[in-house]
């Protein structure tokens, strides 16, 4: 598995380069939140991880599971809706999983990533085909995990972004859009966007190669 | 133990405010109210504020998480696992209607009752018509 | 064989109203002169005195009752300053209760 760990410099360009896209991705994910929620996903998830960013600067910590605890907290205290405590615990989980590493390998990656969707199946209690970020994460975790070398990653990349538009059809069972029943129907789910969008930057950190795509003219 | 704490978990500052003013008003001062709401000027709720407001209760006494919506009761899910396990113990997050459940909760509190009872005043308040029949 | 028809059980109604003491129970029509009525504060006040008595206590007004001991109880009654109401009180220190709330009751304020 040469090339495809993570080191602190990754991980930081990681919360930098996924800070940056969703604040391009923003009024998108504003406008899909309006139609089935409460229309302020872009704006929540920009401010937190342009807080989390500017923290994992400031902190400059010395291992991944300190930079993973950084970015929760950092989520946490400024992102405001669901999402705040749902990828705060996603970090949180990540960040215990990376505990005093430097550099991870793949496995450990992995290993972290399913206690994060874990976590994210606790706090959410939502199942897979709810249309939460749920729908996005189960399926890209099941992939990398079964194919974890690293041409295959690429391919999760591909299952992730999918996986997002495949919630366009779905029923909401989770959340404000749950309200809506039917007429959720139609429309991607915001969150699911913003974690298929999550791996796409993930994996580019990971091991570069990434194109990325124009997710406003997919989703909308 | 001594009274119960109060810690209202709102998207809106200005509805736990006013909240704890009119419960405040009911219940006396010897009932701690505290507010955990809002984001900066905008509307949101956050774990860490949450944690920052549980730290202010009172030493020897319960202490009562109150929330508005969903995502709020998550935020408080995630207050109760930052926080240290002395403050984490002595913690409830309680389902009740928001203004009522306080309401009737920071009586039962003012009179000194148990946790208990006082929990059991808020759960009751989804039972309880506004409008006597 | 021609049985009678059976007579009502008298020793259970009995005992019914020996344990609802309705035979000793207070019962008392006041007018609310509590200046803001029996609402956020007085209520409250009015419920915390409630409590403090092991007696059943029923607050009503029209013909409307409810446990006087429950703040949300008595504020669903919304008994404003001049209206009529019932208290209904029952058990070993009844008396005591009767006059400390029929006191609060009857004040301009508390």
């Amino acid at each position: 598995m040469i090339g495809v760990g993570m080191n602190l410099e990754q991980f930081a360009n990681f919360i930098h380069d996924y800070a940056q896209r969703l604040e391009a991705l923003k009024d998108t994910l504003n406008e899909l939140d309006n139609r089935i929620g409460d229309g302020d996903h872009g704006t929540n998830m920009a401010r937190g991880f342009h807080t989390a960013q500017q923290q994992l600067q400031a902190k400059s910590p010395e291992d991944l599971g300190a930079a993973c605890n950084v970015v929760a907290m950092a989520l946490l205290g400024s992102v405001g809706g669901a999402s705040g405590p749902l990828y705060g615990t996603i970090f949180m989980k990540l960040g215990g999983a990376l505990k005093n590493l430097a550099q991870a390998d793949i496995e450990q990656l992995i290993e972290g990533l399913q206690a994060a969707k874990t976590g994210i199946i606790e706090r959410g209690k939502a199942q897979f085909g709810d249309k939460t970020m749920l729908d996005v994460w189960e399926p890209t975790l099941e992939y990398v995990t079964a194919h974890s070398c690293d041409e295959e990653l690429l391919q999760a990349v591909m299952v992730a972004r999918i996986a997002a538009l495949e919630t366009r059809d779905r029923v909401a069972k989770k959340g404000r859009a749950a309200y809506l029943g039917p007429r959720s129907a139609g429309t991607c789910d915001p969150g699911s966007v913003s974690s298929g969008l999550f791996f796409e930057v993930l994996i580019s950190a990971w091991r570069g190669g990434v194109e990325t795509i124009p997710w406003e003219t997919l989703v909308l | 133990m001594g009274n119960a704490s109060f810690v209202i978990v709102s998207h809106s500052k200005k509805l736990a405010d006013g909240l704890i003013q009119l419960a405040s008003q009911m219940a006396g001062p010897s009932v701690h109210m505290v507010p955990a709401a809002g984001l900066g000027d905008e509307l949101g709720t956050s774990a860490t504020d949450i944690v920052s407001a549980m730290e202010t209760c009172p030493e020897d006494g319960a202490i009562l998480l109150f929330f508005d919506l969903g995502s709020a009761y998550m935020n408080c899910q995630m207050a109760l696992e930052l926080s240290p396990p002395a403050i984490r113990d002595r913690s409830w997050i309680v389902d009740s209607p928001l203004v009522e459940g306080v309401i009737a909760s920071s009586v039962v509190a003012s009179m000194g009752l148990s946790q208990e009872e006082v929990i059991a005043a808020a759960e009751e308040a989804y039972h309880i018509r506004k409008v006597a029949e | 064989m021609v049985t009678h028809a059976k007579s009502p059980d008298l020793t259970k109604t009995w005992a019914f109203l020996t344990k609802r003491q309705v035979f000793d129970l207070i019962r008392k029509n006041l007018v609310v002169n509590l200046e803001q009525g029996l609402h956020a504060r007085p209520a409250s006040v009015f419920v915390r005195a409630a409590n403090a008595f092991q007696s059943e206590i029923r607050i009503g007004k029209g013909d409307k009752l409810t446990n006087a001991k429950s703040i949300l109880g008595v504020l669903s009654l919304a008994i404003a300053k001049g209206q009529e109401m019932i208290l209904e009180i029952d058990g070993p220190d009844e008396e005591e209760a009767a006059s400390s709330l029929e006191q609060i009751i009857l004040s301009k304020e508390v």
